[in-house]
């Protein structure tokens, strides 16, 4: 028979120091793990909401990202010809892009890199979800600039009606634009036959995306197919755009989640070291009291689960407190270098139930680890030595 | 009086290591004690007196020798029937009270209930009868730190009482009170045992409070040395 739950509760109750002790220690590390991994979810979300489900991406053989790919004109042109690439009011809804990585002033102070991306006229219409928030699109051929609102809000001097001067070149942002979260609100676009001659970029192109007509997984693979027969194609690889982006997210993400699990695991041996001084101290305060439930008729087994209780309710209060906390993070913007493309990309922590669930496992093991061996201890005392005098 | 015997102790010998140390706690010690009587367990520190209540109270298990409460062998049972069978035989009154600080006096008494096939309603019975025999109806949810010495160990007493166990051992109950709380607290046990028929066994160094039992037994270095019959039984 269970000693009753009121006993474990009132004790905790009594005991508020070092029961906030307890709680503290597992809400801390409840909180750094939340936020790590919505840091990582957060990130994850972005870049993978970047890519149409219809929208395939052509680079290099090899490339696994723009920056390191390069398609030439040619090539370019031979895809837009192919029956894969789907049509709009008679236009062929394909674009060439370059993308340059340019560093600017953050808000928050120091520099971080910027996408800069040449586009073409249909470039909001290939891409998922682009909309003007403020002003107007530039003028094809003009110094003129939009900027994707999550650039805006990071960077320093960059917002509407300001400049954007690098080296000889000088860029009026005329228009802010979002794209449903994802990681093209952090590129500055201008145009890209500006930026080819800028930058010295005449013929080569970072990439070429394309509406498929039909399914962007069957046109991937048969592009891919067409680059072992038409030498033309031989130099470039096709992914769905999705496929692309998901693998940028995932070194980036699976990094965070690492280093996160790291520090979890490392801040967790200090909570549970402080769960397990707290019950030691519950056990040797009480060392009479557990000799008299022992001398009533409880059986061991009842003393251990009794201070089991007490250590996984420490755990839960920890939970509640470092997850209600975390609650805070949620929806905050951040932003961070992405590994694959080497520029700033703009996010929200993300605190989803996965997450909040996941840090409420590893309290309760916290719990579990820290209460084990003083229940144990409890568990094992000799009635006659625990009903002693001290 | 035809009174049948609800301890013996055959042969009872305890053995501890201390260090290099032997010690004999008792020394092949024989007794018997009749059901419903009164005794008091005297001696000076270290005779044996707590060790020979916790074998009774099967707290602790002999080194040699047979003990047998209730018609039970307790040298036969495991740790756990132990537990059970304390938990349906006996009962235990300590000098510090012990009650658990957490718990009202309601929920103190009701704690070694909850160990048996009791609904709710039940237990509330048992609990409420208790704390009327003490005294205490008026205190129910009070906190021990919220009652006098004299108070906390009545509750300790309606705790033992609540599961209407046959045997109630005492070590030094009156041991921590006044002289006023100490006799309250005497009284009850002597009504606990006329009216209700408890067996009662009670450690005690006080000869006031020993002369309350209806027998004495004194015990040096383990040895029963002197049996006395103080109060003609069944008064």
């Amino acid at each position: 028979m269970a000693i009753p739950l009121t006993y474990s509760l009132r004790s905790i109750a009594v005991r508020k120091g070092s029961s906030a002790m307890a709680v503290g220690g597992i809400a801390l590390v409840v909180v750094v793990f939340i936020t790590l991994l919505s840091l990582a979810a957060g990130f994850r979300r972005v870049v993978t909401a970047s890519g149409d489900p219809r929208n395939v991406i052509v680079l290099r053989k090899g490339a696994d990202a723009e920056l390191q790919s390069q398609v030439m004109r040619d090539t370019a042109r031979d895809l837009t010809e192919l029956p894969l690439v789907a049509e709009e009011d008679g236009r062929k809804l394909v674009v060439f892009e370059s993308i340059i990585i340019l560093s600017r002033p953050k808000r928050s102070g120091g520099e971080t890199n910027v996408t800069i991306r040449g586009t073409q006229p249909l470039s909001p219409v290939v891409h998922a979800d682009v909309r003007l928030t403020e002003g107007r699109w530039f003028t094809p051929g003009s110094d003129e600039a939009v900027l994707g609102i999550g650039l805006a809000r990071r960077l320093q001097d960059a917002g509407l009606g300001q400049t954007i001067t690098v080296g000889r070149n000088t860029w009026h942002v005329v228009g802010v634009f979002e794209a449903g979260g994802s990681g093209l609100e952090s590129e500055l676009w201008i145009d890209g036959d500006l930026l080819q001659s800028s930058f010295h970029r005449d013929g080569v192109f970072q990439s070429v995306l394309f509406r498929t007509a039909g399914s962007a997984a069957a046109a991937a693979e048969e592009l891919n197919a067409l680059t072992t027969r038409d030498l033309r194609l031989r130099a470039i690889q096709a992914l769905t755009e999705r496929e692309y982006y998901e693998k940028q997210a995932k070194l980036m993400a699976d990094v965070i989640t690492i280093l996160g699990g790291l520090l979890t695991a490392i801040m967790s041996t200090g909570a549970i070291a402080g769960a397990m001084n707290t019950m030691y101290a519950a056990v040797s305060q009480r060392r009479r009291e557990i000799g008299c439930l022992l001398a009533m008729g409880f059986t061991p087994e009842a003393v251990w689960m009794a201070f089991m209780v007490e250590s996984l309710l420490l755990a839960t209060l920890g939970a509640a407190v470092g997850c209600t906390a975390s609650l805070a993070f949620h929806g905050m913007r951040t932003g961070m270098t992405n590994w694959a493309t080497f520029s700033e990309t703009a996010f929200q922590f993300l605190v989803t139930p996965q997450i909040l669930a996941t840090a409420t496992l590893i309290s309760l093991l916290m719990g579990f680890l820290g209460g084990v061996v003083p229940a144990v201890h409890a568990a094992r005392m000799k009635v006659v030595e625990a009903l002693r005098r001290a | 009086m035809n009174a049948q015997p609800i301890i013996e102790l055959r042969r009872v010998s305890k053995l501890y290591h201390k260090g290099d140390a032997d010690i004999h706690p008792l020394d092949d010690l024989s007794l018997t004690i009749d059901r419903g009587d009164f005794v008091a367990l005297m001696g000076p520190s270290g005779s044996g007196k707590t060790t020979l209540l916790n074998l009774v109270g099967g707290l602790d298990t002999p080194t040699a020798g047979e003990v047998l409460v209730c018609g039970q062998n307790l040298t036969e049972l495991s740790a756990r029937e132990l537990a059970r069978w304390r938990c349906d035989h006996v009962a235990f009154i300590f000098q510090a009270y012990n009650l658990l600080p957490v718990l009202t006096a309601y929920q103190n008494v009701e704690l070694p209930l909850t160990l048996l096939p009791l609904t709710r309603q039940q237990r509330r019975a048992h609990v409420l009868t208790a704390l009327d025999i003490v005294g205490l109806s008026d205190r129910l949810h009070h906190r021990p730190d919220e009652l006098s010495g004299g108070q906390e160990q009545r509750v300790a007493i309606a705790r033992a009482l609540a599961a209407d166990p046959e045997l109630l051992l005492a070590d030094e109950p009156t041991g921590d009170l006044d002289a006023h709380s100490a006799e309250e607290i005497m009284a009850l046990l002597v009504t606990l045992n006329r009216q209700y028929g408890k067996t009662i066994i009670i450690v005690t160094h006080d000869p006031k409070v020993a002369a309350v039992a209806h027998r004495q037994l004194h015990l040096e270095k383990g040895v029963l040395t002197l049996d006395v019959d103080t109060l003609e039984k069944g008064a």
